[in-house]
């Protein structure tokens, strides 16, 4: 069942394209990771498809209904930012107890636990808290609330390693035991590989691809060679990435569905895998010889 | 206990079930893990430990049981030696035949490698002592 | 979206919004303390030559104070600060108004019953503090009466509530109305000193004057009906946190 739908989704901030005729559908109970450069547009989705935002054309449907002014959105849904700002006379705690007053699936215990755990103080404040505690903070308050569609932006700010693997952790585990469908923008997509199910990347407000986790693993591979071999061989093709491994070596990085690997073996090329995040960095390159150039 | 080398998760999970398989820590007709539990185990997505599992569903090394879960075949172990043996070994083989062209390896000298590789890891070939 | 859950989702929203702007009560304490400080001049005084200076004291300059406080506070409610913090948890446009009118109301209510009371704690502290005799005091003729002048002060109080809410409103919705209406009130201001329009003498006639208590009702909560669809209207479109 589709929980999520856009169809031709355009936000225009100012003049600018924020999100640019942006079509894709999202099913039930799936963690989908939603990765681009800054500016890409992710924050803008998110905060559409929350409820916050409101499209300029398009079709926009969550749960079946327009999330904008949705009071039935609003209540299965869940924006979850570094940025909120809670008035300082609301402790800690009274906000957790704000969370379970508003949400009916909110579960406590988690929360609590959680709250302990990470070693959050109840009486302290939410603007006293340092930057990856705030982030912290705020991804238990979504994980707790049980929201049938969450959706984190950036989730791990501040956080340091140990702690965001702790964090994923949690999400899993709460998510194998309460499915939900989650989005999740986050810039460390090595790190999250393992728990997403699909990836949605974007550039520019445009949809780039919206693929399987493991499709986008398979989607490049790189050839390392002799250069005229390889540029010859390659004529035509789209080459995702080039750069220089040698002194008349070549390491390139192609589709893999536009070559064939026997023969790259054959002509005595190195194959070697490219990773989900570097392919989504190739494919939304600026292009013209990247940061390189600033040095020429 | 995954690798990041670019192999996808769910082909890795395939892996690790079939060579618990051949470990014997799964019995023919047994249960295998569920996707859920996989999904716990490794911190892995559980639709991708889904996917693994149905990759050896289809290659009859597992089958399902509705509603209980997934199965061991009385098959699983001839079909996991056949395929690794013309898959896995077949591919490591060719590597080292490509690695050796490279050096510039003759086909005697890699013999001479082999046969000692074999004979300070204690087996011979064609034993499958704790199969 | 059925009544009841815009029913469910208005009454969690009112009460958070208690916790949430707290900081409104306090400022209604000290608006109040300094109302009454200066209410101790009296609301009017006759000389007489025989019985000598008469001075009258009520809550009337704490009343006015009141309004302004509830016409700044609800103004407040419009702005990104206060709006911003809802967006967490559950909410849409419209149970945002309707629990803001509640919260607006229960506001009024209690500047109201206190500014009402202050009156008597006026009376009382120049009594002790002052070297006066006391001559009498207003008459309570019936708890129905008190009652009422309480209600009634509280309807004030909420009309001018919804005024506030609604010129924050009309504000977010186009920056322009920011100049616009703060030179209309001053206009509007400078022709009643100079007594040269009638038409304003007349809406404050329409508001104040008025002896009916169910007429006071229906024209102050129409009034604040007005105001808050004007406010629903504006702002139908904006949005959180940009």
């Amino acid at each position: 069942m589709e929980v999520i739908h856009c169809e031709n989704v355009t936000k225009l901030q100012g003049k600018a394209k924020a999100l640019d005729q942006l079509s894709f559908s999202i099913k039930e109970n799936t963690i989908t990771g939603l990765i681009g450069r800054n500016g890409a547009g992710k924050t803008t989705l998110l905060k559409i498809l929350g409820g916050l935002w409101r499209e300029t054309s398009g079709e926009v449907k969550v749960l079946s209904r327009r999330p904008f002014n949705s009071l039935y959105v609003s209540e299965n849904s869940i924006y979850i930012d570094d940025a909120f700002h809670f008035p300082s006379h609301l402790n800690l705690k009274e906000i957790l107890r704000e969370g379970e007053r508003f949400y009916p699936n909110w579960n406590r215990t988690l929360a609590e636990r959680l709250f302990d755990y990470f070693e959050f103080h109840p009486k302290q404040t939410h603007a006293n808290l340092s930057k990856g505690k705030r982030s912290t903070f705020n991804m238990i308050i979504g994980l707790a609330s049980r929201c049938k569609v969450t959706l984190y932006d950036e989730p791990t700010a501040g956080m340091d390693r140990a702690v965001r693997k702790e964090m994923y952790r949690v999400l899993l585990k709460d998510y194998l035991e309460y499915p939900r469908t989650i989005i999740i923008s986050s810039h460390y997509l090595e790190e999250l590989e393992d728990l997403l199910e699909d990836v949605l990347l974007l550039d520019n407000g445009k949809k780039v691809l919206h693929l399987p986790m493991d499709e986008l693993k398979e989607f490049a591979v790189g050839l390392t060679g002799r250069s005229e071999v390889l540029l010859q061989w390659l004529r035509g093709k789209t080459i995702l990435h080039q750069q220089n491994a040698g002194p008349n070596e070549l390491y390139a990085v192609v589709k893999k569905e536009d070559i064939s690997l026997p023969e790259a073996q054959r002509l005595g090329m190195t194959i070697s895998p490219v990773s989900s995040s570097d392919v989504c960095v190739y494919i939304t390159d600026r292009g013209q010889g990247g940061i390189d150039r600033v040095f020429r | 206990m995954l690798q990041s080398d670019g192999t996808p998760i769910y082909l890795q999970i395939a892996e690790w079930i079939e060579t618990e398989i051949l470990k014997g820590n799964f019995q023919a007709d047994e249960k295998v893990y569920s996707q859920y539990k996989l999904a716990e185990m490794f911190t892995i997505n559980p639709a991708t430990a889904a996917k693994g599992l149905n990759v050896l569903a289809n290659e009859n090394i597992l089958y399902t049981k509705r509603g209980l879960g997934k199965f061991v075949t009385k098959e699983a172990k001839a079909i996991i030696i056949h395929k690794r043996k013309n898959q896995k070994l077949k591919g490591l083989i060719n590597e080292i035949v490509m690695e050796a062209k490279r050096l510039h390896v003759r086909e005697e000298e890699l013999m001479v490698m082999l046969k000692k590789a074999m004979k300070e890891s204690g087996g011979q070939s064609g034993g499958s002592d704790s199969l | 979206m059925s009544f009841a859950e815009l029913g469910k989702a208005v009454r969690k929203q009112f009460f958070y919004k208690f916790k949430l702007f707290f900081g409104l009560f306090y400022s209604l304490i000290i608006t109040q303390a300094i109302a009454i400080v200066f209410s101790f001049n009296g609301t009017g005084s006759i000389s007489s030559g025989q019985i000598g200076q008469i001075h009258f004291y009520s809550a009337d300059i704490v009343l006015v104070f009141t309004f302004g406080w509830a016409f700044i506070s609800a103004l407040q409610l419009t702005t990104k600060p206060f709006r911003d913090n809802e967006y967490l948890f559950v909410f849409n446009r419209l149970s945002s108004h309707l629990s803001n009118l509640l919260f607006l109301l229960a506001l009024s209510f209690i500047g109201g019953l206190s500014a009402y009371l202050s009156g008597y704690l006026l009376k009382v502290a120049v009594y002790m503090f002052f070297d006066f005799q006391l001559i009498g005091t207003n008459d309570i003729t019936s708890p129905a009466v008190v009652v009422a002048g309480i209600i009634t002060i509280v309807l004030y109080i909420w009309m001018f509530a919804s005024l506030g809410y609604m010129v924050g409103s009309l504000v977010q919705f186009q920056k322009v109305f920011a100049i616009l209406i703060p030179s209309i009130i001053i206009g509007c201001l400078i022709l009643v000193a100079l007594s040269e329009s009638e038409a304003i003498i007349r809406i404050g006639k329409f508001y104040f004057f008025e002896s009916s208590f169910l007429l006071v009702f229906i024209k102050t909560t129409a009034t604040v009906c007005l105001c808050f669809l004007i406010s629903a209207v504006s702002t139908n479109h904006l949005e959180v946190r940009k």
